[in-house]
């Protein structure tokens, strides 16, 4: 709790401080302040506490959400580069500024305990995604990804209040838990009374939360804006914003609603279907490997609603380990699309398809290991954490007696077979393709968060009981 | 000390020495390799020569903890680090010395980026021999799939002209293969109970080393009256405790009593069928064969040697470990349909093989033919069969390393693998022709070479078996006729008439000193096991009798 | 009475948000806009809430609106040089995806409303409520229970003012 205070300060403080004159302070000064913030995040560790009248709630699981957002935050930061602190036209201060904001934004997705603290968390967090999708100003694509996020994302967000306010009208409350006791009582006195309003505010809710985590059919936005916004708030984007969006899913349906699940357990099942297939095979046939990312974030959401849908204890230790080993990933291959598809500009453009990654293996090992590792992790490959991410998710889905979830699983694993294919589409690029990219110089705290990342991924792919005890 | 460990970890830690030793040390990369598997293949015949012929169980074991998952209301999950070797995976731990060593061998003629071919080399020999030991299902599965990785790039940055294409489809393949076999073991995981650390768990023993075969039926009656609270109960991937039925949840998926039916089948008639068709993909059996043609064309000789020398037997082996004594009932319910897949199998691919023009795809669907006796063998679940088909495994481990070799002995000389290329190179070259003609002679099953033995063997279990019909094992005979055939007719066309070969104007050099050191051995050992089959029998027989108990 | 008002605003208010959709003119629909926002505000004071409605005018018709009117206003129309007429036409298009989201939003709120038991929610879940001014409760209750939205609502603002800042300084191309 104290981290949403100490990052809205240093938001503020990192503006001033771009006052400087001295533009290479803002990235270790953003650093610290993150990394203070984790500390203040865990002295919240076994203190079950409800603050400011029951808006915010902390527990271990939100600890442990808030831990991997601002580790993806963290690892983001690390790898902007101070923005290309020579270029006259960036103002890397805002972007520090928007960034921390956006974290508070996530923070409180994660711990709310009030509809009205998810709705004003949401917005912040959608906001500053907005401003950066467009930050790159004098990028048309830049423009209209922002642009199209705009539009939808306020309308989504339009979607999310009105399923708040009927269900609102048919609970009488907007704290989650009391939610959860108006739906046990209009259940019981009421007996099908409750129905309508109670049944279009969850489904409004729900559209309106997948819209944000972009599962299918409300993902259209997605490719578009994640290829259109700058590769750094991309990255962003992907993790932070659906670990964020996935928490709150699961919050919000497993604590207010657990008594009506067929409400939205069965829409929720064709979501995750659908999400599942249109995100992999969509994703075969791109070209740009930002783009792919794009789609293979689609259906990583579908993964992660799995979880939510199995409903099962171990649901909260499922969800994070998928999410931290998806957000190390996620991170690593952006890390990598980003020196490489800046080296290999053409006339000013970053080349951001598969063929900027040809022999990328020859003169950049570090570079190339880590990218594979990452596509490995991604698609589930044993000795990764991805592996053990599948391997959970997959757990949890058969554990549950329900027939659908044989279909949902069958789904899923014809799937992250489709998804092995297009993740070594770059793999093969980078060490079986004819192509020359040069030797790329790689700041030292650049190559520390690769390797970082890469140890990370192959560590808790060899002992994912190191995390899993703690979640 | 640990001696299967360092079976497994020496390779691993030689494989970090060479990625990342400097430059100037590129020229012993392939000598260091080459040491490394030859202390491999010292250290399996001293595993070969201290092996108890006589205990049917589990000898060399080794065990530690490795993750251990809380699972909430679900109880404790359990995955080992467990290691050992019994009367079906010795003969493969042997082979896969041999073939690695010989593989090494071969892979001198690599030329270019040594460092990496040598250490993807070193990561495939340690994952591949480990695969073979692991008695942790999980800890099976992380080298089956493990061994893909660097199987992937031999082919793919070291292969043909086509290996992207090649390199993906294997990698395909058999990963959709092994989604299948994922899903058996997260559902097996979650039926089987350990009932050591169970016990330990609920206070009957204080210790591991307590444990009696009373506390295990003590604590398997407790499960089947549902009197261990769930918060108690140790879930295993440990493939020791998977054959008993008392081990199961009673009720579980896979317990055979609760008759779960998923799909209008029973759940454990599904994983069986799972199971058979992620190792089917692997071994590889028709009509899931395709990957294999491709990945041997492509591939250099080494790797070909490798992937038909042994990782075509984890499909074999896969059955005898994982679906046959997990699975027993079903097996035998389903015997016929494996037999008559293991038929197609030789048929169409010795077929195949008769119509092939290059000489890699012909002998990679002779694999294909050869092959399935070893499914003929598994499952028409007699005595003989099995034994049989472990041979059979064995020695077409040996033999088509052989071939490839041979194949590459020429491709490496002329550029051209077409058959019709050649012509009575008899007379050029009479060592590599004399070589050529034991491994055929040897593989289409000519008496005293090993060959002959695994398919009579095979054979005779089909006929033996109460399960399968006559006629079908009659047709898989047939396949021997083929397989002299394709054999016979390729020996006449290549080696006989009068000499010429398309578009070569050098002159053509018999075996060189390397060449040889590879291919004698090869061809004694072809020789030996032919004569003294009891080298490789008097190993498996007394786990396979204890197997089929269970039927 | 109160009914005639009621179904008055209501259809003042479907018949200018119709102009804003279907009118080509900007600045006609601008105008419309400010009587659908006027009509939504005369439905607010009608069911009794008082405040939402205050803030209702003075936002949006005050605010948003006029700004809105600026911005017409201020943008240089090169577009209709031959006939020199002084407008900026807009086209819609992909008409048929938004009638389906449209139609399938409205479907699910009518029925909704239709089949929800409003008298029978009142009774069991909802307090009777005093018909006095909501302005003050809602005053207080922003100032006690609500205080951390009201107060996070700052960065919210702040991260917005700094985004429109950042996006509308000039640039050089």
């Amino acid at each position: 709790m104290n981290a949403i205070i100490a990052l809205s300060l240093f938001g503020i403080s990192n503006l001033f401080l771009g006052f400087l004159n001295n533009r290479k302070i803002l990235l270790p000064a953003t650093l610290v302040f993150i990394l203070i913030a984790l500390g203040l995040n865990f002295a919240d560790w076994n203190h079950e506490y409800y603050w400011f009248n029951n808006m915010l709630k902390t527990n271990n699981l939100s600890v442990n959400f808030v831990t991997i957002i601002l580790l993806s935050t963290f690892l983001v930061v690390a790898i902007s580069r101070s923005f290309g602190d020579d270029d006259e036209h960036s103002h890397p201060a805002e972007y520090y500024a928007i960034l921390l904001f956006s974290a508070v934004g996530a923070i409180m997705m994660v711990t709310f305990e009030n509809l009205i603290m998810l709705f004003v968390g949401l917005e912040i967090l959608s906001v500053s995604m907005y401003v950066l999708t467009g930050s790159d100003k004098r990028s048309l694509r830049s423009n209209e990804a922002a642009l199209k996020y705009f539009l939808m994302g306020s309308f989504a967000t339009g979607i999310l209040l009105f399923g708040v306010a009927l269900v609102y009208g048919a609970t009488s409350s907007f704290d989650i838990h009391g939610i959860a006791q108006g739906v046990a009582k209009a259940k019981e006195q009421m007996g099908g009374a409750y129905g309508p309003l109670l049944y279009s505010g969850v489904i409004l809710i729900m559209v309106g939360l997948l819209f944000k985590i972009s599962a299918a059919p409300f993902h259209f936005w997605t490719p578009d804006v994640y290829d259109g916004a700058p590769s750094i708030f991309t990255a962003f984007m992907s993790t932070v914003v659906k670990t964020a969006g996935v928490a709150a899913t699961y919050r919000i349906l497993s604590i207010s609603f657990p008594s009506v699940y067929g409400l939205w357990g069965n829409p929720l099942v064709y979501i995750v279907c659908a999400t599942l297939i249109i995100g992999n095979i969509t994703a075969v046939y791109q070209q740009s490997f930002k783009r792919m990312l794009a789609y293979s974030s689609i259906s990583h959401a579908g993964y992660l609603l799995i979880t939510v849908l199995a409903k099962r204890p171990e649901t909260n230790s499922s969800l994070l380990f998928y999410s931290l080993a998806y957000a190390i990933a996620t991170i690593t291959a952006f890390a990598v699309l980003m020196v490489v598809s800046e080296a290999q500009a053409k006339n000013g453009k970053a080349d951001e398809s598969f063929e900027a990654l040809n022999g990328l293996a020859n003169n950049n090992p570090l570079l190339a290991f880590s990218l594979t590792i990452s596509m490995l992790s991604l698609a589930g490959i044993p000795l990764t954490a991805g592996f053990f991410g599948k391997f959970f998710v997959f757990s949890d889905a058969f554990s549950n007696p329900s027939s659908l979830f044989k279909w949902i699983l069958v789904i899923a694993i014809l799937m992250s077979t489709v998804g092995i294919y297009y993740y070594f589409k770059p793999i093969i690029a980078a060490y079986m393709k004819k192509g020359e990219v040069a030797k790329i110089e790689l700041s030292p705290l650049y190559k520390f968060i690769l390797i970082l990342t890469t140890t990370l991924t192959i560590l808790l792919g060899l002992a994912p009981d190191l995390v899993k005890n703690i979640f | 000390m640990p001696i299967l460990s360092v079976l497994i970890f020496l390779p691993l830690i030689a494989s970090l020495v060479v990625a990342f030793s400097p430059d100037q040390f590129k020229a012993y990369f392939k000598w260091f390799t080459l040491g490394v598997t030859a202390i491999e293949l010292a250290i399996c015949i001293y595993l070969y020569q201290n092996f108890n012929h006589d205990v049917a169980d589990y000898q060399f074991l080794e065990q530690l903890d490795w993750i251990t998952l809380p699972l909430g209301n679900l109880g404790i999950g359990s995955i080992d680090y467990l290691l050992g070797v019994d009367g079906i995976s010795m003969p493969m731990v042997l082979l896969t010395g041999i073939v690695m060593f010989v593989g090494a061998l071969s892979s001198f003629q690599i030329e270019q980026k040594e460092r990496g071919y040598f250490s993807l080399y070193l990561l495939l020999t340690g994952s591949v021999i480990g695969c073979f030991m692991a008695l942790d299902m999980f800890l099976f599965y992380l080298f089956f799939e493990f061994m893909l990785l660097p199987m992937y790039f031999l082919i793919g940055i070291w292969g043909g002209p086509r290996k992207e294409y090649a390199s993906i489809k294997f990698f395909l393949y058999t990963l959709f293969g092994s989604i299948f076999i994922l899903i058996v073991m997260i559902a097996l995981y979650l039926s089987v109970v350990d009932p050591v650390e169970t016990a330990v768990r609920i206070g009957l023993i204080n210790d591991v080393s307590e444990i009696t075969p009373q506390i295990i039926t003590e604590v398997q009656n407790l499960l089947k009256d549902l009197k261990i609270p769930s918060e108690q109960i140790v879930h295993t991937f440990d493939l020791r405790f998977m054959p008993d039925a008392g081990n199961f949840l009673p009720d579980s998926w896979l317990n055979i009593l609760s008759g779960t039916q998923i799909f209008s089948f029973s759940a454990r008639a599904l994983a069986f069928i799972l199971l058979m068709i992620g190792f089917g993909i692997k071994l590889p059996a028709v009509p899931v064969h395709t990957w294999l043609p491709d990945a041997h064309v492509e591939a250099p000789t080494p790797v070909s040697v490798v992937l038909a020398g042994i990782l075509l037997k984890i499909g074999g082996y896969g059955f005898l470990r994982i679906a046959y004594p997990i699975f027993p009932e079903v097996a035998t319910e389903y015997a016929f349909v494996i037999v008559a897949f293991g038929v197609l199998s030789i048929i169409y691919g010795a077929f195949n093989a008769l119509a092939m023009n290059d000489l890699k795809k012909m002998i990679a669907y002779s694999s294909v033919s050869h092959m399935g006796f070893v499914l003929l063998g598994i499952g028409s679940l007699t005595s003989e069969g099995i034994n049989g088909a472990v041979y059979q495994m064995f020695s077409h481990g040996v033999l088509s390393a052989m071939l490839f070799l041979l194949v590459g002995v020429l491709y490496d000389r002329t550029h051209d693998r077409r058959i019709d290329s050649y012509q009575g190179l008899a007379n050029k070259m009479p060592l590599y022709t004399a070589m050529t003609a034991i491994a055929f002679f040897a593989s289409l099953g000519l008496p005293a070479f090993s060959g002959f033995i695994g398919e009579v063997f095979t054979l005779m279990g089909g006929f033996n078996s109460p399960l399968i019909p006559r006629w079908l094992t009659a047709i898989a005979a047939f396949g021997l006729v083929l397989g002299a055939g394709y054999f016979l007719w390729t020996l006449q066309r290549i080696f006989f008439g009068k000499y010429w070969v398309r578009q070569f104007e050098g002159t053509l050099e018999d075996l060189t000193f390397r060449e040889k050191s590879m291919l004698y051995p090869l061809a004694i050992l072809a020789f030996v096991f032919g004569i003294f089959p009891h080298l490789i029998f008097d190993l498996t027989n007394a786990t396979i009798s204890e197997l089929l108990k269970l039927f | 009475m109160i009914p005639f008002v009621f179904i008055a605003f209501i259809v003042l208010t479907v018949i200018s948000a119709c102009v804003v959709l279907w009118s080509n003119n900007v600045l006609y629909a601008a105008f419309s806009l400010l009587l659908t926002f006027f009509g939504i505000a005369a439905l607010y004071v009608l069911v009794g809430a008082d405040f939402i409605a205050i803030t209702q005018l003075l936002v949006y018709v005050g605010g948003i609106l006029v700004l809105l009117l600026f911005g017409v206003m201020l943008t240089n129309q090169n577009g209709n040089k031959e006939n020199g007429k002084n407008d900026i036409i807009g086209t819609n298009t992909n008409r048929l995806i938004g009638f389906a989201v449209a139609f399938g939003l409205f479907a699910l709120l009518f029925f909704t409303f239709a089949k929800a038991n409003f008298v029978n929610i009142q009774s069991n879940l909802f307090e009777s409520i005093e018909t006095f001014s909501t302005t003050q409760n809602i005053g207080v209750l922003l100032m006690t229970d609500f205080v951390l939205p009201f107060e996070v609502s700052g960065v919210l603002l702040m991260a917005t003012l700094i985004g429109a800042a950042y996006l509308s300084s000039k640039t050089k191309v």
